[in-house]
């Protein structure tokens, strides 16, 4: 009686084969015997149920062999596991026999139970790559054996008794799990590390103890190309597995197939056997069917001595073991919005000049680079909004986005027409993208300037947005001026119509005008016209929005004269559509170089006439000023086709 | 004081650059400068500046110099000083490609169309013009034509080019239109002649100028097409 009984040998021997570790592994929530580290792809909840069957020369064996549970929380993982299955029940006659008064023998015989209840895990994942956990399995053990006991009295009398030892104990180990890459992946893990909570055995009995030799276990999984990997585990108890795993990727799911073939050092021969599974599964539902061949005889009795000779190694593989299938489901239910695309960063290409409002409408003011983490090409919607801006997010148009591919997705906002703070301040902007949902897969938060209603970026085409906001003030004081000169506008002829007015309103709104140069100290601020007309002053972008708004807002289409600044300061002055045609411009000047011809959408060709805005004088002198500098600056110097001077219509 | 004096004396004698000086005159010889409204008459050792138009009349003329060179414009015409310069071909070719960049883009919506239309028998506003007749087109033509005979054929293409488009009464004159459509020819620039023959050819053409103007056009159909 010197033998011990070495439970579990083999500690990594799985019933669904060696599924090894990668990013790529499937659900591994039953997996302790190998994966002690608890790794785990769940991404919220995954159930797994295993029912199969062991044959027997005498009989078919089916049960539920576990109940799994994992549930992942951020970066911790815990699972649970019920297992009915994992068990194990020698029944031998002892060998010995008591005659009964019938004469008739009856056989002492003993039953050895070996059973994993249940069990723990918790993992934590540090990165993508590497994790680190633990598993906690609950064993109890039964040795029940019969013996005879003699009593003496007036006779000698045998009384059979049981010698029963209950024993359980927990088992804790620890195991970490480390991807060098998507093509390499490694797991190191504790075997029989920590075993508390034991009751003894009787002495009698200790020699069928599970025997918890410490150890540990290495696994290396490969995978050469997608789809393929190959799994190796050694223990330091002289026990391996290695295999394969394949996948065939379709549009209604993946199908699987594996091997595994085993050796522990208490088996015969040298792989005592196989495990071949096929497996079918979903986004959220898995099926694998698994068997467990032995290559050798499990056929022959056997008998206590031969037990006690020989032990068993593992409750579930062991030289008594017989071949097995597995029907193994797992269901994955995930409440968790998978992240599909993740915003890499930012840009905030324009900053918010609110006047600009319509500006905003057709072009963005950040780009948002996003990256596709998942395998199929999806289309992303992006939104943003600007706390101090905007109450409801900004949709912008759906972008398609390759697979791992990264990309540029814009970010517009719309400006309420009731903001009008006249100070530059900082807000925040959070921006969003989704897919298939309402739900944000991510955000980003980044503060954007916004600047005062005035605040001008020194684009002249971007004046007209002054002069289109104050359309209502404007003409408002251009009917009262033109009004006072009704009876002097009845007299002329409906052709130099627009001319006078232009004429009439420049000078009614000069008498009360003086320039300022820069008023505000800053050439970014534009007065809108009805500040011009409070403050009486500006500077030539001022008083070039403020007359163009007054012209505009009665029906008289204007353009703003950009001469760009080729030393120095740059300047703003206006041109005036007279309506007149070439052969009626001797109606207004006998000079024709205070008139320039363009030709309208219509191919119609009409006579604009050039006012320099900032001779606060009358408009005759301001037209020989605005006429001298155009024809020498945008004409004569090529200023036009050398872009220096830029005509941008009002519209 | 005696500093004032001399630069005062000196700018009285020296002529600045692109200016002319009226060496001799003869008839009516008229001066517009700049951006006034009034013409006034011009006697010799007068200077010109180049921003003054000048009208000659009938039996009239004026040679100015400016230092290096003689011009004479002669009756019936008219010219901006201003003009009688030097373009390069690249000059040329930016003047032309600033005729369309003048233009309303296409772009925009167009919401107003162009009034041609006069109302009511009053006419208060309109200017007495000091040319009274319609031919001012014509002199500026005149004037644009000796700027060619003196060697400033450039020049002279985009005086008539902005004559043509001032005074669209001009652009039915056939003589005149080939005449600088000849130059434009002259210069190489075939996509632009072409483009201005073409016009042309739209107009009433006599036998002779069908004909000039038909073969001109194969001729530089065939230059474009290789």
């Amino acid at each position: 009686m010197f033998l011990k009984v070495e439970i579990p040998a083999q500690s990594s021997f799985e019933l669904n084969g060696y599924q090894g570790f990668s990013k790529n592994t499937s659900s591994m929530i039953d997996s302790y015997e190998s994966n002690p580290g608890n790794f785990s792809l769940i991404k919220d909840w995954g159930l797994l149920i295993s029912y199969g069957s062991e044959f027997s020369p005498s009989a078919t064996n089916s049960n539920l062999y576990l109940v799994a549970l994992s549930k992942s929380i951020n970066s911790h993982n815990l699972s649970v596991r019920y297992t009915p299955g994992y068990q194990k029940e020698f029944f031998f006659n002892n060998g010995q026999s008591i005659i009964l008064q019938d004469s008739s023998a009856q056989s002492l015989s003993s039953r050895f139970t070996y059973k994993e209840l249940f069990g723990f895990g918790y993992s934590y994942k540090f990165s993508d790559n590497f994790s680190a956990g633990f598993d906690l399995r609950y064993f109890t053990e039964e040795f029940n054996q019969e013996t005879v006991t003699p009593i003496f009295s007036d006779s000698l009398t045998l009384k059979r008794e049981n010698l029963v030892d209950n024993i359980n104990f927990w088992k804790a180990d620890l195991g970490i799990n480390y991807s060098v890459n998507n093509n390499i992946s490694f797991t190191l893990a504790s075997i029989n590390l920590m075993n508390f909570g034991e009751m003894q055995p009787s002495e009698q009995n200790s020699i069928y103890d599970m025997r918890k030799q410490k150890g540990a276990l290495i696994g290396m999984t490969l995978t050469p190309v997608e789809n393929l990997k190959f799994n190796f585990l050694y223990e330091t108890t002289r026990a391996f597995q290695t295999g394969f795993n394949s996948l065939l990727e379709t549009s209604s799911g993946n199908f699987g197939f594996g091997l595994t073939a085993f050796h522990d050092r208490f088996q015969q021969p040298y792989l005592a056997g196989i495990i071949p599974t096929i497996s079918y599964s979903t986004k959220s539902f898995g099926v694998a069917l698994s068997g467990v061949k032995y290559f050798s005889n499990r056929n022959q009795e056997k008998t206590l001595s031969d037990f006690q000779m020989n032990g068993i190694n593992n409750i579930i593989n062991n030289r008594y073991s017989y071949n097995k299938a597995v029907l193994s489901v797992t269901f994955s239910l995930n409440t968790i919005t998978e992240q599909k695309i993740k915003i890499l960063d930012v840009n905030i290409v324009k900053d918010i000049y609110p006047t600009f409002s319509d500006l905003y409408i057709d072009n963005p003011f950040a780009y948002g680079r996003v990256v596709n983490l998942t395998d199929k090409p999806i289309t992303v919607k992006s939104s943003c909004r600007i706390n101090s801006l905007n109450i409801d997010r900004i949709q912008s148009k759906p972008v398609t986005v390759n697979s791992r591919d990264t990309v540029n997705v814009p970010f517009y906002t719309i400006i309420p027409d009731s903001f009008t703070k006249d100070k530059t301040e900082i807000s925040y902007a959070d921006f969003y993208v989704s897919t298939d949902n309402n739900n944000p897969d991510d955000e980003f938060q980044k503060p954007v300037l916004i600047y005062s209603v005035n605040s001008w970026d020194d684009v002249v085409s971007h004046l007209k947005y002054f002069i289109e906001k104050d359309l209502n003030f404007s003409m408002n004081y251009a009917k009262n001026i033109l009004s006072e000169h009704k009876g002097e506008l009845d007299t002329i002829s409906y052709a130099l119509s627009t001319f006078y007015k232009a004429k009439i309103l420049f000078n009614a709104i000069v008498k009360n005008l003086v320039y300022v140069a820069d008023p505000n100290a800053s050439s970014d601020y534009v007065q809108f016209p009805h500040q011009t007309l409070k403050i009486k002053g500006g500077d030539c972008d001022d008083l070039s929005v403020y007359y163009s708004s007054i012209l505009e807002s009665v029906g008289v289409q204007t353009a703003l004269v950009d001469y760009k600044p080729q030393s120095g300061l740059g300047h703003v002055s206006i041109l005036i559509n007279t309506e007149l045609s070439p052969s009626q411009a001797r109606l207004i000047t006998d000079n024709d170089t205070k008139f320039f011809v363009r030709k309208n959408t219509h191919g119609v060709d009409e006579i604009w006439i050039a006012v320099e805005t900032t001779s606060l004088t009358n408009f005759d002198t301001s037209w020989e000023l605005g006429s001298q500098k155009f024809n020498t600056e945008a004409i004569s110097d090529f200023g036009l086709a050398k872009n220096r001077v830029q005509i941008i219509d009002v519209e | 004081m005696k500093k004032v004096l001399i630069i005062f004396i000196l700018m009285c004698f020296v002529v600045p650059a692109q200016s002319f000086k009226v060496e001799k005159i003869k008839g009516t010889v008229k001066a517009q400068i700049g951006s006034e409204e009034k013409w006034v008459d011009l006697k010799a050792g007068n200077v010109v500046y180049p921003n003054t138009t000048l009208v000659t009349g009938d039996k009239s003329f004026i040679l100015l110099n400016n230092g290096k060179v003689n011009f004479l414009l002669k009756e019936n015409s008219a010219l901006t000083a201003a003009n009688i310069k030097t373009l390069t071909l690249n000059e040329l070719l930016l003047a032309l490609a600033m005729e369309n960049l003048i233009n309303v883009p296409k772009s925009k919506e167009e919401v107003r169309s162009s009034n041609t239309a006069v109302y009511g028998a009053e006419n208060n506003g309109v200017k007495t013009p000091y040319i009274s007749d319609d031919n001012f087109g014509i002199l500026k033509l005149h004037g644009a034509e000796q700027l060619a005979e003196n060697g400033y054929r450039e020049s002279a293409i985009v005086t008539a080019k902005e004559t043509f488009r001032k005074y669209p009464e001009t652009q039915n004159l056939s003589s005149y239109r080939i005449y600088f459509a000849d130059l434009l020819y002259d210069t190489g620039l075939n996509e632009e002649a072409y483009d201005e023959y073409s016009s042309i050819n739209k107009l009433q053409l006599n036998d002779g100028q069908k004909k000039e103007v038909t073969e001109k056009l194969e001729m530089l159909r065939k230059k474009l097409a290789k």
